[in-house]
């Protein structure tokens, strides 16, 4: 046997060696004649365009749009970046020419795609794509982007909420400070537990000891002549924003005790 | 585990028993946010706990909320954009299984904390197959239960899944599940 039968025996086996390989590593190829024939359509490419086939001219299935002026012809393919338009269809396949030798020429790509909505009008599937080919993750990047940003968007909104209720209560609690500052009793204002958070007296001779001596202690300790009245009035009003008044405590000479619920979080005791 | 599982787990109990079922799952489990971050990695204790408050308060068991949950994620990933993705990961429930695998690798070039589960589909016939869950996250797998219905629901197949072994060891858990799925239903 020759050397040259030889050859010819392996021409078909590492033939088909090089379509599968082809076929799995670019599923999206065409390979083109000389004449401008289409010889071979790569699987994925076939499923998105059905009509393109083997014999049928490559130009009525597939136009070079980018870069300007490039044609199917062998002597004037572009040597970088192709874009090729489906013919009726959206596909865009983005990929290079091969110049095959004796005016031949392959295509090799992936379809450009900007949304996740593109596989199902392509009718591709994900099997469609070579494993290394990054178009699935770009695909993935986008919705990620598109989700994050939607993400922000509620979560500026969400700020935006809180901001406006914030200013709600601000004013709420400037008007509330603007009433009670105008009011010549002494305010005390207490957390849950009955601490004084706040005190403000008309004059110090109201309290028992000086005001920041008197602050986060208990208002029971402080004016324990007044406990069992300030008890239960400010349980009422802790409970159900009911006001109560209580007389004024032995160290103030004049006012009363009052006991009203002030705004969210906050509760005030007010002689 | 990031911010849309918990999302999803918020989304169904809204779906379930409304918004005040979901301020009382998140009083139960001491939830401090108000909302979650898609993209952001949250402690997997935050979800563990969410599942048990969701447990006590919507009364129903740890399996059937992470049940629930398995069919809810496919339809609520698919209404936050990832609906095409999985649709276009196969027609039948071997081809979509088969995906999975392959989906959670490009995930992860994304989400580099992710720690997804695997799948591995064997002895695959025309109605049924053998589906290997690994997880290093103990406890989860009833999910994969409700993940195979609510895959059914977008293929529009019946299908069903039903744990056969169950192997746990330090670093993961592994369950065997054997699905059985019926052809395609005629579409009206």
């Amino acid at each position: 046997m020759s050397q040259e039968q030889d050859a010819n025996d392996l021409a078909g086996p590492a033939r088909e060696l090089v379509e599968r390989l082809l076929n799995q590593v670019v599923p999206f190829h065409v390979l083109v004649d000389s004449s401008g024939r289409i010889e071979r359509v790569g699987p994925a490419l076939a499923r998105a365009c059905p009509s393109m086939r083997p014999g049928d001219r490559v130009d009525a299935h597939l136009q070079l749009a980018s870069p300007p002026g490039a044609s199917w012809t062998a002597d004037s393919a572009p040597e970088g970046l192709v874009l090729a338009h489906a013919s009726g269809s959206s596909l865009i396949l983005r990929g290079q020419l091969l110049p095959t030798g004796a005016g031949g020429m392959l295509l090799i790509g992936s379809p450009w795609l900007t949304s996740t909505s593109q596989l199902a009008e392509l009718g591709l599937s994900l099997a469609d794509f070579a494993a290394h080919d990054p178009v699935t993750d770009f695909l993935l990047l986008l919705q990620a982007q598109s989700n994050a940003l939607a993400d922000a968007q509620r979560l500026a909104d969400e700020l935006r909420a809180s901001a406006a209720e914030q200013n709600r209560l601000a004013a709420v609690e400037r008007a509330l400070s603007a009433e009670l500052n105008a009011l010549p009793d002494l305010l005390l204002r207490t957390d849950r537990s009955g601490r004084l958070i706040e005190i403000r007296p008309s004059s110090d001779s109201e309290l028992p000891a000086p005001a920041h001596e008197l602050l986060h202690t208990s208002v029971y300790l402080a004016f324990p002549a007044l406990a069992d009245q300030l008890r239960p009035a400010v349980e009422r009003a802790l409970s159900g924003g009911v006001s109560a008044r209580s007389p004024p405590p032995s160290a103030a000479r004049t006012g009363r005790v009052t006991t009203r619920p002030a705004s969210p979080g906050q509760r005030r005791t007010r002689s | 585990m990031y911010g849309l599982v918990n999302a999803a787990i918020a989304d169904l109990a809204r779906e379930i028993g409304g918004d005040a079922a979901w301020q009382a799952i998140r009083e139960e489990a001491g939830l401090v946010e108000s909302s979650f971050v898609g993209m952001t990695a949250y402690p997997d204790e935050l979800t563990y706990d969410l599942v048990a408050a969701a447990g006590k308060v919507l009364q129903m068991s740890q399996d059937e909320v992470l049940r629930a949950f398995g069919r809810h994620w496919v339809r609520y990933t698919g209404r936050k954009g990832w609906g095409p993705l999985l649709e276009a990961a196969g027609t039948t429930m071997p081809e979509v299984l088969g995906q999975l695998d392959a989906l959670h690798c490009r995930v992860r070039l994304m989400l580099p904390e992710l720690r997804p589960p695997s799948f591995r589909c064997t002895d695959v016939t025309a109605s049924s197959l053998r589906l290997r869950y690994y997880s290093h996250r103990a406890g989860l797998a009833p999910m994969v239960v409700g993940l195979v219905e609510g895959l059914a629901e977008l293929l529009d197949v019946e299908a069903s899944a039903e744990a056969v072994d169950r192997v746990v060891d330090a670093d993961a858990e592994c369950v065997e599940f054997l699905v059985c799925y019926a052809p395609l239903r005629a579409r009206v």
